[in-house]
């Protein structure tokens, strides 16, 4: 069994659907078609790599997984680079503050996270209310 | 020449030199460690610019760089909102200037080309880099791929950049590869994913550096050295940049191929941790030019980072472990410090205290200042010019704090006499306790205390330490003194807060910063700002259990933007838990009662609550000197509580006009 076949057996799509509608009013301001991408690390450099998308829609977040194309082709806005711990415990719906964990991991460097579409967009998009969530006005540069 | 009493104690730093066929008057380089955000949003240099470029030409560095100047006329290269250009002539007159003051005051004119790669485009909808790979910041432009036409291209204007560089009189160029420019684009493995000749193995990434270092030498010919900064550590190897050997291999790739000076820098931008703030202690990267020094014996090498001290810097001489100390930091607080230093002065520096009140202030797109040196990119405005005082007054100023002696020392400096009554048993005021709880470089803090109390003996003001300014106080001495000047600092507005239902158990901040009162094992601190998060991480460090209760939506929202991540950082790992969004509505024996924005009530457990928030100025004295003095002025947080940075800047301002 490969990495991905491994990842997307362990962490079931109804799991992330269920961390998204727990989660909703993160997401409420979002437009429809705002994505938010998740690539497991292990496969960051494999040219089959599936990611985890969570999509805005008209009804709230969709997740699923699709390809991940690369940098150059992939639709996403942000995309978060996490190890297979960090996921599993994102995904784990016994954890009561799984996106406390992620920006934890995210302000630490532990999970990298591209910043695709320019942080105008990103607010024009609606994800004052998610980037907030993660505390990333608290990441500077040239400390 | 004799030689003076410094420069005999520091022999290393002061010792002359030969370098690239220049004799250098000492191994003290100034770098480019930053732009100054000071000029014409189309490149073009101002008079506040030259005026603070003479007082960098004025230091008495032996090496002088200019800050960098970005070479491509469509601005991909501009990493600054008023950087400087030098894609074209006509920007010539300016830069011959700048050359001309820097060989005035003897040093060497080296002019740095900085094209920002990853972080440039700031006035277009993109940024170039070897490969698309976005940013890990939020405030960049999305980056497009550089065609092997457009490196070509980029090389020719970095050559003609340079050449127009020594066309306007400076001696030398450099381009560095610091931070996650577009060489460092280039070179790193997180960034350079390329298939071409130009990524892949180290020997193709490092390919750009070594056709733009033929290409510059090249066009300005002999006896015009290049500089080349490059990374001893990018500290992205976590996320698959350059490890430190592969760095060195770079670097011997730059020497090998005719590179003057390799100038040792440390980090990326985007990296996970600290490079050159407080919290890094200083030496702590020196090593990284040992290994540069004993990889390249033959090629000079230059270093700086997080070394402000001129004392270590010549022990590392000694040692051989780099050739040049390069400073910038340190001489943007005291631009005087390398005089101070060659006429055993050193206790009157201004240290660079690592605040990072420059780099926040550039990204935010302002011009840079800095905290200890007000005076710093106002060179040109009288305000800020400690001319002599056209009439001699006494002046007594209450507090001793930095608001109050950077106002007596610009006063003293114009001729005036100068008082300074503190209730305090030091000079330093508030800033002596939160040195003492700065869970970063806690000497950093109180090196400013120090120097107040070094400058106030050797200018001659009168301190009174333990004396409370009171109205009976001004009675016995009314009429002595033309002016007051009330500098006393703020404290914690405990009227904003419930009463406590228990003598005691409610404490001002500054009272247990400055150790008057001891905290109990479960501490309640009202306020996330810098006051309440300093007390709050070194009583946990300390043993207590700490709860920070803020009412904004976020802590720290009044401290210095890159330093927000780090009291962030502190809070996490410390496991402080910290309640945003909350206000307090009882503060009583079984603990502090508070009420969070969607109304549900929490009570948490405390022995002490330490209130830190909201601050309110010691106001007070006004009304009572009102009709005492002939002229009474405020000062620092007395007037608005904003910190240090404000109150050094408001006290010197005061002094330089009373």
């Amino acid at each position: 069994m490969d990495a991905q076949t491994q990842w997307l057996a362990a962490l079931d799509i109804g799991g992330w659907q269920a961390l998204l509608d727990r989660h909703s009013p993160i997401f409420a301001g979002m437009l429809p078609g705002s994505r938010i991408g998740l690539l497991p690390e292990e496969d960051f450099d494999s040219p089959l790599a599936m990611m985890l998308v969570w999509e805005a829609t008209g009804r709230g977040m969709v997740a699923d997984y699709r390809p991940f194309p690369g940098f150059e082709e992939v639709e996403v806005d942000l995309l978060f680079i996490a190890d297979g711990e960090t996921l599993g415990r994102l995904h784990d719906r016994a954890n009561p503050a799984p996106l406390a964990d992620l920006k934890r991991k995210v302000r630490r460097r532990e999970t990298l996270l591209y910043v695709v579409k320019p942080r105008a967009a990103l607010l024009e998009l609606g994800y004052e209310e998610f980037l907030d969530s993660l505390g990333l006005a608290f990441m500077g540069a040239c400390r | 020449m004799t030689q003076r009493l410094g420069e005999t104690q520091l022999p290393h730093l002061f010792e002359p030199v030969t370098w690239a066929g220049f004799a250098i008057k000492n191994r003290i380089k100034y770098g480019a460690c930053c732009v100054s955000n000071y000029n014409t949003r189309d490149g073009f240099i101002t008079e506040r610019e030259l005026a603070r470029t003479k007082v960098i030409a004025g230091t008495g560095c032996g090496i002088i760089t200019n800050q960098g100047a970005y070479p491509d006329p469509l601005g991909e290269g501009k990493a600054y909102f008023s950087q400087i250009a030098l894609f074209d002539d006509k920007f010539i007159p300016q830069f011959e200037k700048i050359a001309g003051y820097i060989h005035d005051g003897g040093g060497i004119a080296i002019q740095q080309i900085l094209h920002a790669g990853r972080y440039g485009g700031i006035d277009l909808g993109y940024c170039i880099q070897p490969s698309i790979v976005p940013q890990t910041l939020p405030h960049f432009r999305p980056p497009r791929e550089i065609t092997r036409e457009q490196i070509r291209e980029t090389i020719e204007q970095h050559a003609e950049a340079a050449k127009r560089a020594v066309k306007a009189g400076f001696d030398g160029t450099e381009i560095t590869s610091f931070m996650g420019y577009l060489l460092a684009t280039f070179n790193s493995k997180f960034t350079n994913r390329r298939t071409d000749e130009y990524g892949g193995s180290i020997a193709n990434r490092g390919r750009f550096m070594r056709e733009l270092i033929y290409a510059i030498k090249a066009a300005t010919g002999g006896g015009h050295p290049l500089v080349v900064r490059l990374n001893g550590a990018e500290l992205m190897d976590r996320w698959g940049g350059n490890d430190e050997d592969e760095c060195f291999e770079l670097m011997q790739q730059a020497a090998e191929c005719g590179a003057d000076m390799i100038s040792v820098t440390v980090g990326w931008q985007e990296a996970p941790d600290s490079s050159i703030g407080r919290d890094v202690p200083p030496g702590h990267w020196n090593r990284l030019a040992a290994r540069a020094k004993r990889l390249l014996p033959d090629t000079p090498v230059a270093f700086g980072v997080r070394l402000p001290d001129p004392i270590m810097a010549d022990r590392c001489l000694a040692e051989g472990q780099f050739d040049f100390w390069e400073v910038c930091r340190p001489l943007l607080a005291d631009p005087d410090l390398v005089k101070k230093a060659a006429e055993a002065r050193l206790d009157e520096v201004k240290r660079c205290i690592g605040s990072l009140n420059c780099l926040s202030r550039l990204f935010r797109d302002l011009p840079y200042t800095c905290t200890m040196n007000p005076a710093l990119g106002h060179e040109v405005e009288p305000a800020y010019q400690i001319t002599p005082a056209a009439s001699r007054k006494k002046i007594m100023i209450i507090g001793a704090g930095p608001a109050g002696m950077e106002c007596a020392i610009a006063a003293t400096r114009r001729g005036h006499q100068v008082t300074v009554y503190e209730r305090g048993e030091r000079i330093g005021g508030s800033l002596l306790g939160y040195a003492a709880h700065d869970l970063a470089h806690k000497d950093d803090l109180a090196s400013v205390a120090e120097y107040y109390r070094v400058m106030a003996a050797k200018l001659g003001i009168e301190v009174r330490l333990g004396t409370q300014v009171d109205p009976k106080m001004m009675r016995s001495i009314l009429h002595q003194f033309d002016a007051a000047v009330v500098a006393a600092g703020a404290r914690a507005d405990l009227q904003a807060l419930p009463a406590p239902e228990e003598e005691g158990l409610l404490v001002e901040a500054m009272d247990v910063a400055l150790g008057t009162r001891r905290p109990g094992r479960r501490v309640v601190v009202l306020g996330g700002g810098k006051v309440g998060l300093t007390l709050a991480e070194s009583l946990k460090t300390s043993g207590s259990d700490v709860v920070v209760v803020e009412r904004e939506r976020r802590i720290a929202g009044d401290v210095m933007p890159s330093w927000k991540w780090r009291h962030a950082a502190w809070i996490e790992e410390l496991d402080i838990p910290t309640m945003t969004g909350c206000r307090v509505t009882r503060i009583a024996k079984d603990g502090v009662t508070v009420v969070d924005g969607k109304g549900r009530e929490t009570t948490l457990p405390a022995d002490t609550v330490i209130a830190a928030s909201p601050m309110r100025g010691n106001q007070e004295l006004f009304a009572e000197l009102e009709w005492s003095i002939d002229e009474l002025h405020g000062c620092g947080d007395v007037m608005v509580p904003r910190g240090l940075t404000q109150a050094i800047h408001d006290g010197y301002r005061l002094g330089c006009r009373l």
